[in-house]
């Protein structure tokens, strides 16, 4: 799809370009963004601003559009367009077209005048302005919609206007457990705001899973017998045994302050590799140990939920609950594996709790 | 007025930082600009990325909660070139490279203030350089240790929080220069590259606008070390904040 967007100069279009990018390119990371200044700087300055090195600046930007287009690469493109043919045929050149008017009064962008343009065209020092000495022609007929930027500069309330407007979806995805994250971790540097929609993608993600989980734990609710979880541990001498460390603070209703000290020495060391081994050297301290068995990470998960609980108010739950959703992350990446009944129904419990926790503290009951 | 360098990047903190040191006429003496080529940082922004030489665009953003603001579009050069100040370009991200170690012996001033990518942790070489160096930390030490301190302070505390403290190789362990803590009365929908620049930047300007700083030792009680916030608790800790306008 090419998503044209079109306004006067000092009108917004580039900056609501620029942002409406960032949000298309979450969902949909086939998205390029062009500007009609960097089109102008990819050719060398040649096109020039008079009528005629408009035409060619915008014949260059339309190929652009096309090639990206034939490519299957979506395109949202800023232009000041003073041609409204060009704008027609590009609804029978692209495979999908949508067209935003940035509608600015030319009184209020002169009172705007970032760049000194409007001033130095109106004293007589500056030709080719587009809305002085070059006529700009009337969008509103030939754009999709209209944008109203004459105010104060809500992006959000413009995003919310385009994406009710725009056929393409962008809905934001829940991309997380996506992958091996016991081969390659995810770093959780910088995602952009994205509103509620995200935490109900999550929500929908964590619902899915526990779906799959239950339809796995259905099965043995079939049979008589249920095999017993013998845990693989071939732990040497003088390490600490992460399961038995976990077995620990599950059996005590409020574990000693020590052992919550020890446990967020292990929080760290996850939070750090996003990895928990079967056994450390002493103060969990990096060992050769597998890394990459999942029932450790479901036993941890269960920890978190068990000091979360102990500490509800206190800022040791919210490191835990970090990491929480993290491990959760992990298992749901890791759920093919999860076929004994005794993980299954751990696992479960621990999803349940998460999103619970979710909701209180989306609710602002929790801490 | 102080005599100091500082390390930098084309990022909003730098940006922040520079900006506003300078309006209150602090400028400092040398620039160590670690120069990212085309590499994109995770912190950068567009406009960080996409500068056009000769572009006078401006994007002023503004912090309704610290009264601070700063120039997005500016590129940190400019100011550079505006003030006169000069300026030691270093094509690396690693602040530990010999290379900026060797800038940060020789640079003027009494100490750095430290302002590079982020990510970043500070090794004994650097730290042992000959000079002291001032980091801003986004929350209040010694309670908010650690990554991304601004979404569990907004959380817990419902406060924006930064601390100004000198580096030492246990990391945010230093002694305290000055710290604020603000409630927090509007949107933090733009924290990453608004209100974290702009928190971190009002303590700085406080902090040298005083003639002499007094140093505070940390105290160890009430110490968590946070940890780089999962995307699902970010975005609760901005939607709390929202729904309350």
């Amino acid at each position: 799809m090419v998503i044209w967007i079109t306004g006067l100069s000092c009108s917004g279009k580039t900056l609501i370009g620029k942002e409406l990018f960032q949000h298309i390119r979450l969902s949909h990371p086939n998205t390029v963004f062009l500007d009609g200044d960097d089109v102008r700087q990819l050719f060398g300055e040649s096109a020039g601003h008079t009528l005629e090195g408009r035409a060619l600046n915008a014949q260059r930007f339309i190929k652009l559009c096309e090639f990206f287009d034939r490519s299957n690469i979506h395109v949202v493109g800023c232009i000041l367009s003073v041609f409204p043919k060009n704008q027609l045929e590009n609804r029978s050149k692209f495979n999908s077209y949508f067209e935003i008017n940035i509608d600015v009064p030319l009184k209020k962008i002169i009172q705007r005048d970032n760049k000194g343009l409007y001033e130095q065209a109106i004293s007589g020092n500056l030709n080719n302005v587009v809305g002085v000495d070059i006529e700009y022609p009337d969008q509103s007929s030939l754009a999709d919609i209209t944008i109203d930027n004459s105010g104060v500069l809500d992006l959000d309330k413009i995003l919310a206007q385009i994406s009710r407007a725009i056929p393409l979806r962008f809905a934001p995805t829940y991309p997380f457990p996506q992958g091996d994250l016991l081969e390659k971790p995810h770093k959780y540097e910088y995602i952009p705001f994205q509103g509620t929609p995200f935490i109900e993608a999550y929500q929908s993600d964590r619902a899915l899973l526990v779906k799959q989980l239950h339809s796995r734990l259905d099965f043995w609710n079939t049979q008589i017998e249920l095999p017993e979880f013998q845990v693989q541990n071939a732990k040497p001498e003088n390490c600490l045994d992460t399961y038995e460390f976990f077995q620990e603070i599950l059996s005590k209703d409020t574990p000693p302050r020590d052992q919550i000290n020890s446990f967020l020495v292990l929080i760290k060391r996850f939070e750090v590799s996003k990895k928990i081994a079967l056994f450390y050297f002493s103060d969990w301290k990096k060992s050769e140990a597998p890394r990459k068995e999942v029932w450790i990470y479901i036993y941890f998960a269960q920890c978190l939920t068990h000091v979360i609980q102990q500490n509800i108010s206190s800022p040791i739950s919210m490191i835990c609950t970090n990491a929480l959703l993290k491990t959760c992350d992990i298992i749901h990446s890791q759920n093919e594996q999860i076929i004994h009944p005794t993980l299954l129904n751990i696992c479960l419990k621990v999803l349940l709790f998460e999103t619970n926790l979710i909701s209180q503290l989306q609710g602002g009951t929790h801490a | 007025m102080h005599k100091f360098s500082m390390i930098i990047t084309n990022n909003s903190r730098s940006k922040c930082y520079l900006q506003n040191l300078l309006k209150i006429g602090q400028p400092p003496q040398l620039l160590i600009y670690m120069n990212s080529g085309s590499q994109r940082l995770v912190e950068h922004t567009f406009n960080d990325l996409h500068y056009q030489e000769g572009h006078s665009q401006t994007l002023i953003k503004h912090c309704p909660i610290t009264n601070i603001s700063y120039d997005d579009k500016l590129h940190i050069l400019d100011s550079a070139v505006e003030h006169c100040i000069p300026v030691v370009e270093i094509f690396q991200v690693n602040v530990n490279h010999p290379d900026i170690v060797q800038s940060v012996h020789s640079a003027p001033g009494e100490f750095i203030l430290f302002s590079g990518p982020g990510g970043n942790l500070l090794r004994s070489e650097i730290l042992n350089s000959g000079k002291k160096i001032l980091h801003i930390h986004p929350g209040l030490l010694p309670s908010f240790r650690g990554s991304t301190p601004f979404y569990y302070s907004a959380l817990i505390e419902k406060k924006l929080q930064s601390t100004a403290f000198w580096m030492t190789e246990e990391v945010d362990q230093g002694y305290i220069l000055e710290d604020i803590s603000l409630p927090i009365t509007s949107s933090i929908r733009h924290m990453d590259h608004l209100h974290d620049p702009a928190i971190r930047t009002l303590v700085l300007v406080n902090l040298f606008q005083k003639e002499i700083w007094e140093e505070k030792e940390p105290s160890s009680e009430n110490d968590n070390t946070f940890f780089i916030i999962h995307p699902i608790l970010k975005h609760i800790t901005i939607l709390n904040f929202e729904q309350s306008e």
